[in-house]
């Protein structure tokens, strides 16, 4: 039994008192602990973003002599650095991964199958050595973003916190769901797209259950990186603008433009995914290939380097003409695919942005050439964003926040609005697949995958949990209760064979009197006879047995009653509520 | 804290001259005293109880007073059952000697009553003169006087 029988923490007796008091006064239950769960998983999150970034720094720096911003590296590059710093990258890159697969076979699981397929348990030492391998690629120009590995590792120290809390698979797959939201909000800086790329892409849910987790983990994130370092906005814009009746036109064509490109970039995507899977290569040469065309692109149009940010940034500044765009276009659509396709580990979300910028951009010049009144290439530019993510992901309300906290400019909501809806409509109405389909749709199987009927307590329980002797002393009853924030704790004999429970409501008016602490222990205040699950009940029973008690948590024991685990009312209902959305009725 | 005024027949026994030179004998002595009690149905399983509770962590608070209790299936209603040694004995430890022994039977559904009862017979000891009084109290009945006064001061106090 993984139970915890280490020393409580130890306080001094008037801190120990005033603690006590706050947490009569929180009286915390399992929602409350996973909100404080949450907040360490986001603070976490935002060190293991910005651990990733500094690395891909110095790496950077190693290569090619520069720290910030790789288009501005590789236009002091000459055109054969350009060319041959991206093949060593992944070349090396390549080497590392085949490595990692070599030594673990595992298949290295992403964050979106863990969340959406799996419980939560990311494989942590794949995990880190895949992301080790992506610093390459990405960190020597790769037209490809640096926010996904950057978010898988935020998600993985997610799920190793779970772990180590041995929570239940509910539990422990929201706390990877914090995990990632916290690493997009510390990536973007954007702390409530975060959580909404989570609930609305991965989870399918914006139930509150989740979500105020999700936000709690998000915004603690983006803090955290405010704190620790400037915290800019990622696009400012600074353009006064109010979005008329007359308008409206401009800005669904603009979605429609978006709604249709979105879905051909996926397509085009996959095609060079598949191109590479058939070229007779190992995968360090493949990738080397990959790396190459970027290369030779990237040797007549440095600007394709990165991640797209810094060209972006440029468009809305207005210091790119239109045929410089058309031609950034073209080239980093091309890039994007031959890097990705070819096996980099790497995000695709950022140059989806500046693909939807560039149509944006273009179209708004072509409007301004027209005459049109609200045609703006630097506000097309940023709603074109808008516009390519919600079509490319399906998530119209991500894409808003996102890009509305990318420019933090609150007079772009509407036409955002109307280009992210036209787009996600237009793009489902030519059959398009969403952007993470793949990822959503394979992964590993796991508790939420199996049928409701067959599953047991033992297999969604919470194995980790405080425990008292009968002869706890009563001073130790209340720091037990103290460093376990729970509303009861069970009570085991030398066997592990349960014999009751001590509830917090029970003695909370004693645990500051000095003078319990030495006269009472916990076999005088145990309740014996409290409602406890079987581990082999089926979970049916396990609602049924809430149903009937006003506790949020309940001891699960086996056949022997030796005490298991203990099982959480959130716990179950979250689980039913994922097994429910897996599995439709 | 709810302010309680303590019920003095709540008290069912005092008796001044226990001669028991051991714990068990003691208590046995004490709980003869509810033999008979309508809340105590069997005075044998709250014996057992009482002891075993004993073995796990001696009730003696250290200032020549212990407090035997245990919640018991076979008691109906908290029931308190006082008294006196002739000689001292040692309960938990040859440093621990006692004199004056309260026996407390409490319900298992009574846990609430229970604390507060322990709580005010420990502050009723910390806090005021109230060992010496019993000491010096020449009647079962002086014993009682002075022992729920202080038990009332404590709740007040609290």
């Amino acid at each position: 039994m993984s139970q915890d029988l280490r020393d409580p923490v130890k306080l001094g007796p008037w801190m120990q008192r005033w603690a006590l008091r706050v947490l009569q006064f929180l009286k915390p239950g399992g929602y409350q602990k996973l909100l404080l769960e949450a907040t360490l998983v986001g603070v976490l999150g935002a060190f293991a973003a910005l651990a990733f970034k500094y690395a891909g720094m110095a790496i950077e720096f190693v290569f090619t002599g520069h720290r910030e911003g790789l288009v501005d590296a590789f236009r002091d590059l000459s055109a054969w650095q350009r060319f041959w710093i991206p093949v060593a990258g992944g070349l090396i890159s390549g080497v590392l991964l085949l490595f990692t697969e070599r030594l673990q076979p595992r298949k290295a699981t992403d964050y979106m199958e863990a969340i959406a397929l799996g419980n939560g348990d990311l494989p942590v030492r794949a995990s880190l050595m895949r992301a080790f391998a992506s610093l390459f690629s990405i960190s020597t120009g790769a037209a490809i973003g640096r926010e996904g590995p950057l978010v898988q590792l935020a998600a993985v120290q997610a799920s190793l916190f779970g772990r180590i809390r041995r929570g239940s698979p509910a539990r422990r797959r929201l706390l990877v769901a914090c995990g990632s939201a916290a690493g997009i909000a510390a990536a973007y800086n954007t702390p409530i797209a975060g959580a909404f790329f989570v609930a609305e892409i991965i989870l399918g849910s914006i139930a509150m259950e989740s979500l105020g987790p999700l936000l709690l983990a998000s915004f603690v994130s983006a803090m955290t990186i405010r704190v620790v370092t400037p915290g800019e906005v990622l696009f400012p814009l600074e353009l006064p603008f109010v979005l008329g009746l007359e308008d409206l036109p401009l800005f669904m064509l603009l979605g429609v433009g978006c709604g249709l490109a979105a879905p051909a970039f996926i397509a085009f995507l996959s095609q060079a995914k598949r191109g590479f899977a058939r070229l007779p290569f190992p995968l360090p040469l493949r990738m080397a290939i990959g790396a190459a065309v970027f290369g030779l692109i990237a040797s007549r149009i440095p600007e394709v380097a990165g991640n797209g940010g810094t060209v972006i940034r440029e468009m809305m500044q207005g210091g790119l003409t239109r045929d410089h765009v058309i031609l950034i276009l073209i080239c980093k659509v091309v890039a994007v695919a031959a890097v990705f396709g070819s096996g980099a580990i790497g995000g695709v979300f950022t140059p989806s942005l500046l693909i939807g910028a560039s149509l944006g951009f273009l179209l708004g010049a072509a409007g301004q050439a027209m005459g049109y009144p609200a045609a703006d290439p630097a506000v097309c530019a940023v709603v074109g964003m808008g516009g390519l993510l919600g079509a490319a992901t399906q998530a119209p309300l991500m894409a808003i926040l996102m890009v509305f906290e990318m420019t933090r400019h609150p007079d772009l909501i509407m036409p955002l609005m109307a280009t992210a809806v036209t787009a996600q409509v237009v793009a489902r109405s030519v059959g398009g697949r969403a952007l993470y389909a793949e990822s959503l749709k394979s992964g590993p199987r796991s508790v939420f995958d199996r049928p409701m009927g067959e599953l047991t307590v033992r297999e969604v329980l919470r194995s980790g949990f405080s425990v008292l002797s009968p002869v706890s002393r009563f001073s130790e009853v209340a720091r037990r209760f103290l460093s376990a924030q729970e509303s009861l704790l069970p009570v085991v004999d030398a066997g592990r064979v349960l014999k009751g429970i001590v509830l917090l409501e029970d003695v909370e008016p004693y645990l500051k009197d000095p003078h319990l602490a030495e006269v009472l222990i916990a076999r005088d205040l145990l309740r014996e006879g409290f409602p406890s699950l079987r581990a082999d009940q089926g979970l049916f029973d396990a609602m049924k047995a809430f149903t009937a008690t006003s506790h949020n948590v309940l001891p699960v024991c086996d056949d022997a009653g030796l005490l298991v685990g203990m099982l959480e009312r959130n716990d179950l209902f979250m689980l039913v509520a994922e097994l429910a959305r897996r599995q439709p009725l | 804290m709810v302010f309680m005024e303590m019920p003095d027949n709540r008290i069912e026994s005092i008796r001044l001259d226990l001669h028991g030179d051991g714990v068990e004998s003691v208590i046995t002595e004490l709980l003869e005293a509810l033999r008979g009690h309508s809340c105590v149905a069997q005075p044998e399983l709250l014996l057992r109880a009482i002891l075993e509770r004993e073995a796990e962590m001696p009730t003696s608070l250290g200032l020549g007073v212990a407090m035997p209790h245990a919640r018991c299936a076979s008691v109906s209603g908290m029931v308190v059952s006082a008294g006196r040694l002739l000689r001292p004995v040692a309960w938990g430890g040859p440093d621990r000697m006692v004199r004056h022994v309260f026996l407390i039977g409490v319900p298992l559904h009574a846990i609430e009553d229970y604390l507060k009862l322990i709580q005010r017979f420990t502050h009723a000891f910390k806090r005021s003169k109230l060992l010496a009084h019993l000491d010096a109290a020449g009647s079962p009945g002086q014993y009682r006087e002075a022992l729920v006064s202080a038990l009332n001061q404590s709740a007040r106090i609290r």
